[in-house]
């Protein structure tokens, strides 16, 4: 029962991950991959949050496996960093290792911000 | 896009991530470290994508249905950047610095080499 939860879940994630990437990339006007960034960012903070607060439930596994990690992406971060780093020249390099260190960065601080208020919670 | 692509799209996406999610949520569940779990579908999902988008790329099918399913929905769903980022934050300093810098180091070797290898004729 939890695999069908967490595969319905994770379904919902990535689509979601989809039309967030469609909406940001529209609204920016830049072709760097700010899409992935902001779902790689909220997705963190959320993780974080969920496991400050610690709930017990039959979702958890579903919002957190499926639908959380459905919604954030590694491989598209890895592989866009690398398109960038492509561009050419040194400025090309300095973007990749700017979205990059960037992401994971930002990413840690959301991640922990979302710790932190949830066991305040 | 007409309306039917953009359907298309959103469905194989759907299709693609509920499925991306059930194979890592099966891999999670053979390591009894869910570390070591993430580190392994995420640089597994990092080459892939490299290696299935620079296919697709010299077959001319970036605009196929294909990017969507296979690309977007199941690697981009496999891979998961939420849990590392609470991984890194709850974790030891030392195993977090260490799990960090492979993370990236290995998602970005794993990205070239898939690029790599899917750019040859």
């Amino acid at each position: 029962m939890t695999w069908v939860a967490v595969v319905i879940a994770g379904a919902i994630g990535s689509l979601t991950r989809y039309g967030v990437i469609g909406f940001v990339q529209a609204k920016v006007r830049d072709p760097r991959p700010w899409g992935t960034f902001v779902v790689n960012v909220t997705g963190a903070a959320v993780l974080g949050l969920v496991v400050g607060i610690a709930p017990v439930g039959w979702w958890v596994v579903p919002a957190t496996a499926g639908f959380l990690g459905g919604y954030s992406t590694f491989s598209t971060w890895m592989v866009e960093t690398i398109y960038l780093a492509e561009g050419g020249g040194a400025a090309a390099v300095r973007s990749g290792f700017l979205n990059l260190v960037g992401t994971l960065g930002v990413g840690l601080i959301a991640a922990a911000a979302g710790y932190l208020i949830g066991t305040w919670l | 896009m007409s309306i039917r692509v953009a359907w298309q799209g959103r469905i194989a996406v759907l299709i693609g991530g509920g499925l991306g999610v059930a194979a890592r949520f099966g891999i999670s569940l053979i390591f009894s470290s869910a570390v070591v779990g993430t580190f392994v579908v995420n640089v597994l999902g990092a080459g892939a994508l490299g290696y299935v988008l620079a296919r697709l790329r010299l077959a001319g099918q970036s605009r196929s249905v294909t990017v969507p399913l296979l690309g977007v929905g199941f690697l981009g769903a496999f891979t998961t950047f939420s849990s590392l980022a609470v991984q890194l934050v709850e974790g030891p300093l030392l195993r977090s610095l260490a799990y960090g810098v492979a993370s990236l180091a290995a998602g970005i070797v794993a990205g070239m080499l898939g690029l790599t290898l899917g750019r040859q004729a």
